[in-house]
């Protein structure tokens, strides 16, 4: 294929993946996770204000905030030029979508085989659980997961200088941008134990970059998580989680639905490449790049297995590895059908798998991006919330909501959350989150009176999902005096007042 | 060829009275801030409350110029053991006033070890630029900050092993005779750390194959000395482990607020040291057992054994930054910016460490409670007071009040009932339950703090918090922005013993 050619293709999946991605995302005026809602008022504040919200009134009845803006900066920035509601559906998609030029570069680098590395970008753009977690969520992963692969880029070419300078300067904007830039430097500390146990050594480049990178990455996370490390000490890897969270970490997630989500052709020949490069002693194909995705496989492995990093987060990346692993078992598998007597199907070789990994992961991908869309709220709860935003005539009103809905609650109505999904620097986030099940769950009126009166909270928000979460069907408490049903739909408002009407 | 900005500070510092002079002036700058802080803006209240029960034990000596059998203020009267630190700081404290020579002993005992340390870097190591970054390494560790910003018995332990162990590998008769003298006041602070000094000696005596007869004197002196003070229990249950496993690792970390941690910068530099003096393992191995020894030590009995880990860490971590100082690189910029966050993680733990010392508890606020409990409270009668373990010193020490527990409990068999009954005290909402234990104990007053409030009832209204203060049994006596102080009545509030207070 001509070099042209080859870029005019890789134009044109770029397209694609972007096209389907914002007709996916487009299905709904809503976003599918409860903490877009939470960048949205991030963002919409740096639009006003230039800051970001430090100090929050609406999160746990008021708190400070430590995370890193700068993804909501650049949103923000965006939206100077463009509507917000814009900005916030195709930026964060054309970020994902990108992973397809940097798939190229590195399968490109690596092989110097322009059409395998237009394969494995068309895998990348269609790996499900990576179109479906950066779709519609306003997701700092869509732009650090296409970030991490570039660092791997760059990684690789670290003998250049100009390479190395840009490693720098793209570790910089990750280690701003999310603490997952973590998994760079703990992959690169397995990739060194790898080559040292097959006893080949680190360049001196790699070295020098990896020793750099681990020493800014540690002053910079202990300089600005300082607070919150004397507060919660190595809880703080955990991000402060609740035991109730932590607990039903892997709960959704299954080995099938996982196999699904991650591609079923890239993980054999992932797992493949991984079992030949690690135990077969008399593989030929050793090569230090196939290690360094392997050790980013091992160590996303063992932070998934510690419950470090969410299943969806992890999953992600994992996908993505077994797209560059897939393309090494392809050119061996390529290598091998020249030698035999069924060299005269190369020419349709590069075809057929095409034709047969892209479409074995259209469909998976379809589906569970229609899953994520619909997990979008419905139009009945943001009427609900509509309601009880114009219903509520007081300021400082605490809303008892659950933690998967606490920022879209915040967002619609501007009112605080007993709890929401941001736990660090919070001491009481077990209680709190016990004290939200126990007003879902029981049926003493006592005890959920009890809770409201500890917060001051006035209100409860129920939607279809808490319900089913909770395994009810109304408030147990609804029927009693002080617990009054002010709006009915598919989403329920319970207002409490025991005084008024006794 | 181009020397980097480090290479050329290194060199500037070419003699000894340079490094010396370096030494102290940066000991002098890190251990003056806290001291400076607390008199300053804390109306000289001391940083720690233990710091307060040496001070108590100090005036003690001052006072009856004899050293106490028991501690009459401490946990259900507790047995008193010897501290030669409770000596020298009485000694000071009549020179200087008690308040003074707790600020001062600390601050000088600092200097003096970081002075002794470079010492020793000197005798033992003949790369000039490693003693300089040993040295810097040293004086910048959270350990040593933590150690001489306070009055702090283990910061006196530490200079005493060091002077000891300068003394003994001296080339000087008098001084090692002198050696002995000092060494024979290790075992009065804990067998691991005689232990260790025993072992640390050793460890000289085989290398340089000399002076076999003194380590077997202090042998004989260490035997006699732990034999006649075995048999005092205190000692003994000094041995028990402190901590479970799971909360070691936290305190391996200052950056994790452990009392006795490390730099994250220094321990990963350390493991590099360690990693590159392993080519030389033969020769090194006594010293890795001494590591091995310390490390089991302080993971599972006392963090306070992070002292010695912490001078092994330092070495190993100045040995490494000297390795990559020296490494040939191909990208000369990224070098120096490596180097320089390593640089900048030390100096950021050490600064924090120092505010964390600075600002660390009591405040004005506590001292004033006290004293004002101790102004108004029967001289002859001194009710005992119930508070949190961490109150415990700074009510005996100010409060002149018996406590009814304080951190000796942990060196006190009889512990265990008493910290269920405290349990109870403090968790229960029945007065049947709490009262019947306040008569047992004899409480008169109970101490609480916005901590308490925070860790005990998490910030509601709950047990003991509940039953002061909707039972006519207790009357508040006295409030702050920090602290409350309640009366118990066993017969009930009074209206002319109210007006009386």
């Amino acid at each position: 294929m001509k070099k042209k050619t080859v870029y005019w293709l890789l134009a044109f999946v770029f397209v694609i993946s972007l096209a389907i991605r914002l007709y996916l995302a487009y299905q709904t005026p809503y976003f599918s996770t409860d903490s877009a809602y939470y960048h949205l008022r991030q963002i919409e504040h740096i639009r006003e204000t230039g800051l970001p919200i430090i100090t929050d009134a609406l999160s746990y009845g008021g708190r400070v905030h430590i995370y890193l803006p700068f993804f909501d900066y650049i949103l923000a920035f965006f939206s100077i030029f463009f509507p917000l509601s814009i900005v916030v559906k195709v930026v964060p998609n054309i970020f994902a979508s990108s992973i397809v030029f940097i798939m190229y570069l590195l399968v490109d680098y690596i092989y110097k085989n322009k059409e395998v590395a237009l394969l494995c970008a068309s895998i990348s753009a269609v790996i499900p659980i990576y179109l479906g977690q950066t779709l519609n969520s306003i997701s700092v992963y869509s732009l650090s997961v296409p970030l991490f692969f570039l660092l791997l880029y760059y990684f690789l070419k670290s003998q250049d200088e100009s390479s190395a300078w840009m490693y720098i300067l793209l570790f910089c904007l990750g280690m701003l941008l999310h603490p997952s830039i973590i998994i760079v430097v703990l992959g690169l500390l397995i990739y060194y134990i790898i080559l040292k146990i097959e006893k080949l050594s680190f360049d001196k480049s790699e070295s020098e970059i990896f020793l750099f990178s681990l020493s800014l990455l540690l002053w910079f996370y202990i300089l600005f998580y300082k607070k919150a490390l004397l507060i919660h000490g190595f809880s703080l890897l955990w991000r402060n989680m609740p035991p109730q969270i932590l607990i039903n970490y892997f709960y959704n997630t299954s080995i099938i639905e996982s196999i699904y989500l991650l591609g079923l052709i890239p993980l054999i020949c992932g797992a493949y490449i991984i079992y030949d490069s690690l135990f077969n002693i008399r593989s030929k194909k050793k090569s230090k790049r196939i290690y360094l995705f392997i050790s980013f496989c091992i160590i996303i492995t063992l932070m998934l297995w510690m419950k470090l990093i969410e299943i969806n987060v992890g999953l992600m990346y994992i996908g993505l590895l077994f797209v560059l692993l897939f393309s090494q078992a392809y050119i061996s598998f390529h290598g091998y059908l020249s030698k035999t007597k069924l060299n005269y199907l190369d020419k349709y070789l590069y075809l057929g798998i095409f034709i047969i990994v892209i479409f074995s992961l259209l469909i998976p991908s379809f589906g569970y991006a229609n899953e994520i869309i619909n997990n979008a709220p419905h139009k009945t709860d943001i009427n609900a919330l509509s309601f009880m935003k114009e219903y509520i005539s007081e300021d400082n009103v605490l809303v008892v909501a659950d933690v998967s809905e606490a920022n879209i609650v915040s967002y619609y109505t501007g009112h605080s959350t007993i709890a929401d999904t941001d736990f660090i620097l919070r001491d009481d986030v077990t209680e709190r989150m016990k004290d939200i099940e126990i007003v879902y769950s029981t049926y003493s009126k006592i005890m959920a009176s009890r809770v409201m009166e500890k917060y001051g909270a006035d209100y409860i928000y129920l939607t279809n999902e808490t319900a089913f979460k909770y395994n009810i069907t109304t408030l147990p408490v609804e029927d009693q005096d002080c617990f009054h049903l002010v709006y009915t739909d598919d989403t329920k408002i319970y207002q409490y007042g025991c005084e008024e009407n006794e | 060829m181009n020397k980097s900005i480090y290479e050329k500070t290194l060199s500037y510092f070419n003699t000894n009275k340079k490094i010396i002079a370096l030494v102290l002036l940066l000991s002098l700058i890190v251990l003056s801030i806290t001291p400076l802080v607390r008199l300053i803006y804390y109306d000289s209240v001391l940083p720690s409350g233990k710091s307060y029960y040496h001070l108590r034990i100090a005036e003690d000596f001052i006072y009856t110029k004899s050293v106490p059998e028991k501690d009459y203020f401490s946990f259900t009267t507790s047995d008193y053991m010897f501290n030669p630190y409770h000596l020298v700081l009485g000694i000071f404290g009549f020179l200087f006033g008690i308040i003074n020579a707790s600020f001062l002993i600390p601050f000088v005992l600092g200097i003096l070890t970081a002075l002794i340390f470079y010492l020793l870097c000197k005798r033992f190591t003949k790369k000039r630029k490693i003693r300089i970054i040993a040295s810097i390494f040293f004086i910048s560790s959270p350990i040593f900050i933590s150690l001489y910003s306070a009055s702090n018995d283990v910061g006196f332990l530490l200079f005493t092993l060091m002077l000891g162990f300068y003394l003994f590998t001296h080339n000087n008769k008098p001084f090692n005779l002198l050696s002995m003298l000092v060494l024979a006041l290790i075992p009065f602070f804990g067998i691991g750390h005689m232990l260790i000094a025993f072992l640390a000696l050793s460890t000289y005596v085989l290398y340089s194959k000399q002076k076999n007869s003194l380590l077997f004197i202090l042998f004989f002196i260490y035997i006699l000395e732990s034999t006649y003070l075995f048999f005092s229990e205190t000692f003994y249950f000094n041995l028990y482990p402190e901590l479970i496993l799971s909360s070691a690792i936290f305190q391996f970390l200052s950056d994790l607020g452990a009392k006795y941690g490390f730099c994250l910068f220094i321990l990963l530099l350390a493991l590099v040291g360690l990693r590159l003096s392993w080519s030389n393992k033969n020769k090194n191995m006594f010293f890795y057992l001494i590591l091995l020894v310390t490390f089991i030590l302080s993971f599972l009995f006392n963090p306070v054994y992070n002292i010695y880990l912490n001078m092994i860490f330092v070495i190993f971590a100045s040995y490494a930054f000297y390795f990559l100082l020296n490494l040939k690189w191909n990208f000369k910029l990224i070098r120096t910016m490596a180097l320089f966050f390593i640089l900048l993680g030390i100096l950021f733990t050490m600064t924090s460490m120092i505010a964390r010392t600075a600002r660390s508890y009591p405040s004005s606020g506590y001292i004033e409670s006290m004293e004002w409990l101790h102004d108004h409270s029967d001289l002859n009668d001194r009710g005992i007071v119930l508070s949190d373990i961490d109150n415990g010193y700074l009510i005996s020490a100010i409060g002149k009040h018996p406590v009814l527990i304080d951190e000796n409990m942990k060196t006190n068999k009889r512990t265990i009932r008493t910290i269920k009954d405290i349990d109870i005290m403090l968790n229960s909402r029945h007065l049947a339950e709490t009262l019947p234990l306040f008569s047992f104990y004899n409480i008169q007053y109970v101490f609480i703090d916005s901590e308490m409030k925070k860790d005990d009832w998490n910030n509601n209204i709950d047990g003991l918090l509940f039953l002061v203060e909707n039972s006519e049994k207790f009357k508040r006596i006295y409030l702050n922005q920090d602290v409350e102080i309640w009366e118990y009545y066993p017969e009930g509030i009074n209206v002319t013993q109210v007006e009386e207070k």
